[in-house]
């Protein structure tokens, strides 16, 4: 095939020799050699380990919460719950734009596993409207914009078409609470969270409310991620967190297809708050029984076996 | 090498492998034995070392695909088809592929199409598709 090279004839200084050869990939060498760096081999001093509990039941109301047991188990470090949460708003409808922020990242006043059609009934009449934030505009560039445009509103009941197809979501994001562990092993059950009181009410009581102001204000969280979607990732981190996107930066990008994390996106903003909890990096592991029960980087399948 | 360590009971190889000793070119996919990045020869043969409790390999050889190149750098016929044969992508697979290639060829050396397929059925990628990691496993055997 000729190639017309009489186009910006005057631009070319005759060094481009890329087309018609071939030209092997830049990260090809350290693919076949191993020596590639994915999000998981990135070598960390004084990592701590993050769980997630899950409650046991079903649609449960929570009703108190008491995690002074797990605080002093061994090689805990921290437990989080939804208190800890800057804006506890499961953000991921908002950011796709398809419907309202109708869910909290960790469960503050019942489990929403699967779906939940008697949200608001199931709020105490006194507890303020969820969507006390709204426009509070301290954010800026497109995280204010975002939610000044689609607010966050007081949770409303979900549709019985929406439950349905909202299922398996529900069912990876509405956890309980979190530790961060020194070890894997791991933790004791912890109790659901209550919404006896507010989020914003509760971190005053207890006089820690700095994980909101002490981070990311002064430094920037760097999050090690398979998430296919970094810009994603970023945005529904920063709204959660509450911080300026310019404060945390997603290095990630690198594994593709399946292998990539699609689905449990609160992954990530709740690492980075047990990471400014704590001062320490933060790896979220899941458990061998939760990792066969809904395997962050594996689709559902089945395999057949035959013993001699 | 021969490497002694202490890990807690039920650790699996794959996890000794990366957080014990630190070799990390030994991916972790699903843990649960279905996506194969997890691939290394035990003895020769490829495991998923997310289903092997490493306490049942003690005395055993494992070989992972930093051992695969030689001492001085220079790169496994496998390795250097991969490369030649744009068989990779995101990478995250290779690792597995590889190792499964490898045992694979170590005991046939002339494999068929079919024969590869086969090898590296265990074995997913999620970019690539497996024609070219195919068409480089065949080369590798040709350059053998």
């Amino acid at each position: 095939m000729k190639i017309d090279t009489s186009y910006f004839a005057g631009e070319r200084d005759g060094g481009h020799t890329v087309v018609g050869t071939t030209v092997p990939r830049l990260d090809a060498l350290g693919h076949v050699t191993g020596r590639t760096q994915f999000f998981e081999d990135t070598p960390t001093t004084g990592l701590l380990h993050l769980k997630m509990h899950r409650s046991e039941r079903h649609h449960a109301t929570s009703s108190t919460s008491d995690t002074s047991g797990r605080a002093s188990g061994p090689g805990v470090v921290k437990v989080l719950t939804h208190a800890d949460v800057p804006n506890n708003w499961y953000t991921i409808l908002k950011l796709i734009n398809v419907g309202y922020d109708d869910e909290p990242v960790l469960a503050e006043d019942s489990v929403l596993y699967r779906a939940s059609r008697s949200s608001p009934s199931s709020r105490p009449a006194s507890a303020p409207p969820r969507g006390r934030r709204r426009g509070q505009g301290h954010l800026r560039g497109p995280a204010g914009r975002l939610r000044r445009r689609g607010g966050a509103r007081p949770r409303r009941a979900v549709s019985s078409r929406t439950a349905r197809t909202t299922s398996s979501t529900r069912a990876t994001t509405a956890g309980g609470s979190a530790s961060a562990t020194s070890s894997r092993a791991s933790p004791r059950p912890t109790t659901s969270s209550s919404g006896a009181t507010s989020r914003a009410d509760r971190a005053r009581a207890d006089g820690d409310d700095r994980l909101h102001r002490r981070a990311p204000a002064r430094r920037r969280l760097k999050i090690h991620s398979d998430t296919q979607a970094c810009f994603f990732t970023l945005d529904n981190t920063a709204l959660i967190l509450e911080a300026p996107f310019g404060k945390l930066q997603v290095v990630g990008g690198t594994v593709g297809g399946g292998f990539g994390g699609k689905v449990d996106v609160i992954v990530e903003p709740i690492a980075c708050i047990a990471a400014m909890a704590t001062n320490r990096p933060v790896k979220y592991v899941y458990d061998r029984a939760r990792r066969c029960r809904s395997p962050p980087r594996a689709r559902p399948s089945g395999s057949t076996s035959r013993t001699a | 090498v021969e490497r002694e360590f202490l890990v807690p009971p039920g650790t699996t190889l794959l996890n000794a492998l990366r957080d014990q000793l630190g070799l990390t070119a030994t991916k972790r996919g699903c843990e649960q034995g279905t996506c194969g990045t997890c691939t290394c020869l035990l003895d020769g043969e490829a495991v998923m070392s997310c289903l092997v409790p490493v306490e049942t390999v003690q005395g055993a050889a494992v070989k992972t695909l930093e051992g695969v190149a030689g001492p001085d750098g220079s790169l496994d016929p496998v390795q250097q088809a991969f490369l030649d044969g744009f068989a990779t992508q995101c990478g995250f697979c290779t690792a597995g592929m590889i190792m499964a290639a490898e045992a694979l060829l170590a005991r046939n050396p002339d494999p068929s199409r079919e024969d590869v397929i086969r090898a590296i059925s265990g074995n997913v990628c999620r970019c690539t598709g497996y024609e070219s990691i195919v068409a480089a496993i065949l080369d590798a055997a040709a350059r053998r």
